[in-house]
């Protein structure tokens, strides 16, 4: 059994439970997929069987398609971003208070977080009936707030990668925002 | 006739392609991968991001 037929028919009870129809992409897949096209574009043909669409937000495509040497350079790296998602997702004013939200509860645990992680979290956030985020294996994805909901085990050349995807948790997000308000009131901070 | 910044993006964003992203919401979105453009764009990025010795890119580090 060759590689990819490994990766493919793991996938079918990672995905058993998976419901909702559109994963959140962020740039490491985009950079892993060209890395290993072979493994990657049995992925996305995966994908698009069992009927998922892939969706991103501008900050990916700002951090895939910058440095560019010229704009030829420049004009295939937005045509292969073009060719992976099927849709950028504005960002709105709901997306931007996720995202200031976020990280007044998770404090030190947000730390590592680039802005482009927080807009994922915040449009994860906003869209939680129907979106999971891709992300490669990371330990800053707070778990406390995020499930991971199914693995993605790739084999390739170089090493094993493991992409992971998040579902959002309102019920955990909510338990820690009232653990940080009745710190809050316990602690007493003087203005 | 002089062209205006905005008119001369607009013309930049139509040689990059920029001008068909598919910017919107949700609602029916079909997918559209194209599994043989994507195999020979997959060899192109890999020649692009090869020879950018000063790629910062996020994406190539532990974020």
């Amino acid at each position: 059994m060759s590689i990819i037929q490994i990766l493919v028919s793991s996938l079918d009870d990672e995905f058993q439970n998976l419901h909702k129809r559109h994963l959140l992409i962020d740039t490491n897949f985009l950079i892993d997929a060209f890395k290993y096209p072979t493994q990657f574009n049995e992925l996305l043909l995966y994908f698009e069987r069992k009927g998922f669409t892939l969706v991103s937000i501008q900050a990916t495509l700002v951090e895939f398609a910058k440095g560019s040497k010229s704009i030829e350079d420049f004009s295939k790296k937005i045509t292969y971003y073009n060719n992976i998602i099927n849709r950028i997702l504005p960002l709105d004013p709901q997306i931007h208070e996720n995202v200031s939200d976020i990280i007044k509860v998770l404090l030190k645990k947000g730390g590592q977080l680039s802005y482009t992680d927080c807009l994922l979290l915040g449009t994860t956030m906003k869209y939680k009936d129907s979106i999971y985020l891709l992300t490669k294996d990371r330990s800053d994805v707070p778990i406390s707030i995020f499930n991971v909901s199914a693995s993605i085990m790739i084999e390739t050349q170089d090493n094993n990668c493991t992409f992971n995807i998040y579902e959002y948790r309102e019920e955990k997000y909510e338990n820690i925002l009232k653990k940080r308000i009745e710190d809050t009131n316990a602690s007493d901070i003087p203005f | 006739m002089k062209k205006s910044i905005k008119e001369l993006e607009e013309e930049l964003k139509k040689k990059t392609g920029e001008d068909k992203l598919p910017i919107g919401g949700l609602e029916g979105i079909k997918n559209t991968f194209d599994s043989k453009l994507f195999l020979k764009l997959a060899k192109e990025m890999q020649r692009i991001f090869a020879e950018d010795e000063h790629n910062t890119n996020i994406g190539f580090k532990p974020r």
